[in-house]
């Protein structure tokens, strides 16, 4: 690795240790289960095709969960726009009560709050690769898992069950 | 908290773990890489004759497509982009985590305003994709919008969809949505069809450009969107024989049901009504790659 980029071998590591808290991750930024499995797909075919990119300065993971999220973002934002049209009731399935109630309170933490939790409890990342994955530093990372606990805390416990 | 012993417990239940099957094979052959393995005397020259029909092939292909979109093949389409925009570009792309390559030229192709706001179409090629930049005239370091699509992927179409954007602009904000894509030398001109109105925009450099502008809103009064370019939402018009010719659109999603401009219309009407009263402006802190500042 290093100055010569990543090889197609290390980005195969990644992807095939990876795939799954990938998926995961993804599918809690956009929102939407089905949409993950391409939204990862599409970032790790620009992982290949960027590959001589990658400058060493962190570990490969970082960069690669870093393209992933970023898809991620994209997707949601997509979505967001293409989706103001569709009718609530086609995608409101009759869900957990309790899965409401969290991806409720989810929705209302920042973005990088969401990001740093996803990153932390759906992939069990450390601080540096958040770090890396997010563009932030290593003390920003706890300072934001930090606040987004307790806002999380919070929110949850406003709501009677 | 509501019934969960901690913050891990309630992440747990609302995304499931996920069991894929990987398709490392299906990521490398997408991203256009050819993978090198070890080959016996007359594999090697197996794969020689291979390549060699494929090459002949590939210039029978590209025979085919420089007919169809021409401006990019057989010279350079538009004109140089503007010194501001190319210094623009080369600025966000060395900061990118996965730029495009340094030293990379961009062509302006179009240019159009909206609601006083110009928006210039840049183009440029990047290994075997055309790739288009929708970035504000005077804000030619801000991020814009970059989507590239391979050669493989325009063959046998017509026109193609290339993305579908969103831009907030001005204070009071106004929002506009822009739909851009390719078209071959044989399109004149695309009908766009949107859930309120249809703009016929004429096809230059072989690429088209839509965009519409009305007001965010505020949390008391929030206009529908008005996106274009559903599927079948958007029509070419061959030069001289109006021959209509559907364009489809990259990127969308298998299942998700096709709707044309009244049915969008009509669920925007019912979704208007479930939500009123509701903020329709999106969140600034998750939608930061779209907007930009006035």
């Amino acid at each position: 690795m290093g100055d010569r980029g990543a090889s197609l071998e290390e980005l195969r590591k990644v992807y095939e240790r990876r795939l799954s808290d990938l998926c995961r991750v993804a599918a809690a930024v956009v929102g939407r289960s089905d949409l993950a499995p391409d939204i990862v797909h599409e970032a790790f075919v620009r992982a290949v095709r960027q590959r001589h990119r990658f400058e060493g300065r962190g570990d490969l993971d970082g960069w690669v969960w870093r393209i992933v999220v970023n898809a991620a973002r994209d997707a949601r934002a997509k979505e967001r726009v293409e989706h103001e049209l569709d009718d609530l009731s086609e995608r409101a399935v009759p869900d957990d009560p309790r899965r409401e109630l969290v991806r409720s309170a989810v929705e209302q933490l920042p973005e990088r709050q969401r990001l740093v939790l996803f990153l932390r409890y759906y992939a069990d990342l450390d601080y540096r690769t958040i770090a890396a994955a997010v563009a932030i530093s290593e003390g920003t990372v706890a300072a934001t898992l930090n606040a987004a606990h307790g806002r999380l805390r919070q929110l949850l416990s406003e709501v009677t069950p | 908290m509501t019934g969960f012993n901690s913050v891990s417990d309630a992440l747990q239940i609302l995304v499931e773990p996920f069991e894929v099957t990987p398709r490392w094979d299906a990521v490398v052959a997408d991203a256009g890489v050819v993978q090198r393995r070890r080959t016996t005397s007359w594999r090697t020259f197996a794969i020689a004759a291979v390549f060699a029909a494929a090459l002949l092939a590939a210039a029978a292909y590209a025979a085919g497509f420089g007919n169809k979109f021409s401006s990019w093949l057989t010279g350079s389409p538009g004109t140089p982009a503007p010194a501001a925009e190319q210094q623009g570009f080369a600025q966000r792309n060395q900061v990118a985590f996965a730029s495009f390559p340094a030293g990379t030229k961009l062509r302006l192709l179009l240019r159009k305003s909206v609601a006083g706001t110009s928006f210039d179409l840049l183009g440029f090629r990047n290994g075997d994709a055309y790739c288009l930049r929708l970035v504000r005239t005077k804000l030619p370091q801000a991020i814009g919008r970059n989507e590239c699509l391979r050669a493989e992927e325009l063959r046998g179409h017509s026109a193609l969809v290339a993305n579908n954007v969103w831009f907030s602009v001005g204070r009071p904000a106004q929002s506009i949505t822009g739909v851009y894509g390719f078209a071959a030398d044989d399109v004149a001109a695309l009908r766009v069809t949107r859930a309120r109105g249809e703009e016929r925009v004429p096809v230059k450099n072989n690429v088209f450009l839509s965009l519409t502008s009305q007001p965010s809103g505020t949390v008391q009064h929030h206009p529908l969107p008005n996106p274009g370019a559903h599927r079948g939402g958007c029509v070419g018009e061959r030069a001289g024989a109006g021959c209509p010719l559907r364009c489809r659109r990259r990127g969308d999603h298998q299942g998700r049901p096709a709707a044309d401009g009244a049915e969008l219309l009509r669920r925007a009407r019912r979704h208007g009504h479930r939500r009123a009263g509701a903020r329709h402006r999106p969140d600034p802190a998750s939608d930061d790659r779209l907007a930009e500042p006035p």
